[in-house]
């Protein structure tokens, strides 16, 4: 009998050691510090500046517009970090990026991650475009072209292909450098490629390349990709004309946003400039109808060009809308299929740009 | 799948009664207290697909259901002595939950076709879980006073239907991990269905009472010790294993 007693001791023992165990591991834990080392805000005096500062998450830049006196001077801006992360310089501290390069190292509140902000005085002098130098994302592989000293002032929907998992290699994404230029060694690719297993699930079966001025916005990548696209650079005086060199192939089927072939019809390609008021920038959602429009400059004909074409489109300004005074920004936006922001096109489409630039008035 | 299988149950008594004759014929060693014992159980699966222990990424649990999540055995044991006993069962069961969470800076990497993605996401998680197996449990089973019996063994399953899916929303992911940019999810679907490994196994221990001559209130632990989702699968950032708790009856056959 004691026996007996034993063995049951022993197995209702066991019995409450794994509801015990059950519960004890069960319960929730501390929250974990912060892994997290973003500059959010980064604020300098309105009246030092020409345009709003942009901070470019993709490729952890910061872009100032500052007046030339600024410049001289430097400025000191007001900074604001992830929760509980530490930046140096400090907010607050004075900054002279012409003297050297300035970089901010922002450290996460637990201490592992940090990354570093480069940075960048915009200042878009020369709007003639060439392409010649590019550069490539060191994660995802894709290519951006830069201007002298290597400044970005385009992007493309190449970031937000990238979230959506495509091979990482240059020519798996829609936007790229090719040789094939009309001057000099380089030029900008644009092809509508084939959506991937992951952008279905949000109803994107294609990605049209695109090409464009400004900054790629990842926050608003998946949940509203139009508004990812934050176009336009400040631009000074008044624009006369938009020149530039294109040839273009539409692809050889055009679907429609889910995923039909539609017959009879042949994409086109979409080659614009929008002169506006800032100093918030517009994006794919507004770029066309906008009343903060000032001019547009839009490509008439998107339809097939086999060798290099050159356009040469006087900027229509809207009546009734006075330029003067106001903050501008120039948008030039280039695509491969002119209903891709829709995600209508024809995969395989192809657009080639070369040596774009804005004539002023 | 589900309707042979329940012709799977149904014929499987006609089946074992004819190993209890083969048992009774060797007469020779078999006396009433050797008979084998046939029992049927019927229960109801409280627990979860879970991590142990949760991970700090795991902030809340805002809501938990464990959906409709029957069970069903038929069970046979064989007396060793008059206390002790060996026994087996062919066991259904649905192991599902219906859980919402909110978590924070979550790994995950999906990859499917030629496209992957990862990224750390913080925001609500809903994970809705409903997994059919088929098992096979093999107990001790110990006879008290009382009308007690407890078990204590383990089991190995075989997922016939996986159902392993849900979505996320209200939040943000970062690319590649804390120091990617971040990127608003207003919502996003996930299934995980067929990454799930097809067998699972784990220990089990169980108690019995019974209260009418035929009739048992049994309680059981299945406690998964193989993770459900093999280690080549990154979509979830740790390793889950079955865990849950079986209310049910137990009705014995052919006394």
């Amino acid at each position: 009998m004691g026996n007996r007693n034993k063995t049951l001791n022993h197995l209702i023992k066991r019995l409450l050691l794994f509801v015990t165990i059950f519960f004890a591991v069960s319960c929730i834990k501390d929250a974990p510090l912060n892994p997290e080392a973003d500059i959010e805000v980064f604020t300098i005096d309105p009246a030092l500046t020409t345009s709003k500062t942009v901070i470019d998450q993709v490729n952890n830049v910061i872009k100032l517009y500052i007046t030339s006196e600024a410049y001289d001077q430097g400025v000191a801006p007001s900074i604001t970090v992830s929760k509980g992360a530490g930046i140096a310089p400090a907010s607050g501290d004075s900054i002279h990026p012409k003297d050297k390069q300035v970089q901010y190292t922002v450290t996460s509140e637990n201490g592992v991650n940090k990354k570093i902000y480069t940075v960048e005085v915009v200042n878009v002098g020369d709007w003639s475009f060439d392409f010649e130098v590019w550069q490539q994302n060191a994660d995802d592989k894709y290519e951006f072209p830069v201007e002298s000293g290597n400044v970005e002032l385009w992007t493309s929907g190449n970031p937000g292909v990238a979230l959506a998992g495509v091979e990482q290699r240059r020519d798996a994404y829609p936007t790229r450098f090719t040789s094939d230029a009309y001057s000099g060694k380089g030029a900008a690719e644009m092809v509508t490629i084939k959506g991937t297993f992951l952008s279905d699930f949000v109803g994107a079966y294609i990605f049209a390349g695109s090409l464009f001025l400004g900054d790629f916005n990842p926050e608003f990548a998946l949940a509203n990709p139009l508004q990812a696209t934050e176009f336009g650079e400040p631009y000074v005086g008044l624009p006369k004309s938009f020149t530039g060199y294109y040839k273009y192939t539409p692809g050889p089927v055009f679907q429609d946003e889910n995923q039909n072939p539609v017959s009879g019809k042949t994409d086109q390609c979409a080659i614009y400039a929008v002169l506006y008021e800032g100093p918030d920038k517009l994006n794919a959602t507004n770029i066309h109808t906008s009343d903060r429009i000032i001019a547009t400059a839009t490509l008439p004909d998107g339809s097939a060009k086999s060798s290099f074409t050159r356009f040469d489109i006087p900027f229509t300004y809207i009546q009734g809308r006075d330029p003067a005074g106001k903050n501008l920004l120039m948008a030039i936006v280039a695509s491969s299929s002119v209903e891709g922001d829709h995600y209508r096109g024809a995969i395989g489409s192809k657009l080639v740009v070369d040596s774009l630039a804005i004539v002023p008035k | 799948m589900l309707k042979k299988f329940l012709f799977l149950i149904l014929t499987i008594p006609g089946g074992q009664s004819l190993f209890a004759q083969i048992d009774s014929s060797s007469a020779s060693v078999s006396s009433n207290s050797k008979r084998l014992k046939h029992y049927v159980h019927v229960g109801y699966n409280f627990g979860g697909l879970a991590p142990i222990p949760l991970p700090n990424t795991i902030r809340k649990i805002d809501s938990y259901s464990p959906g409709f999540s029957p069970s069903l055995s038929y069970e046979v044991v064989y007396p060793l002595s008059k206390t002790l006993g060996i026994g087996a069962a062919l066991r259904f069961d649905i192991k599902g939950m219906n859980i919402t969470d909110s978590v924070q800076y979550f790994h995950t990497l999906v990859t499917m076709d030629n496209s992957e993605f990862e990224g750390d996401f913080t925001g609500t998680n809903k994970t809705v879980d409903k997994n059919m197996y088929l098992s096979l449990p093999i107990n001790v089973v110990y006879s008290a006073r009382g009308n007690w019996r407890f078990k204590l063994g383990f089991y190995t399953a075989y997922l016939i239907r996986p159902s392993f899916s849900g979505q996320v929303s209200n939040g943000y992911i970062r690319k590649g991990n804390s120091l990617g940019e971040k990127v608003a999810i207003d919502t996003a679907t996930f299934n995980f269905d067929d990454v799930q490994r097809k067998f699972d196994w784990g220990l089990q221990a169980g108690a019995e009472k019974r209260f009418l001559k035929r009739y048992a209130v049994t309680g059981d632990l299945q406690w998964g010790l193989r993770p459900v989702f093999p280690p080549s699968f990154k979509g979830i950032g740790y390793k889950m294993t079955n865990i849950f708790f079986t209310l049910g009856v137990r009705m014995q056959l052919f006394e």
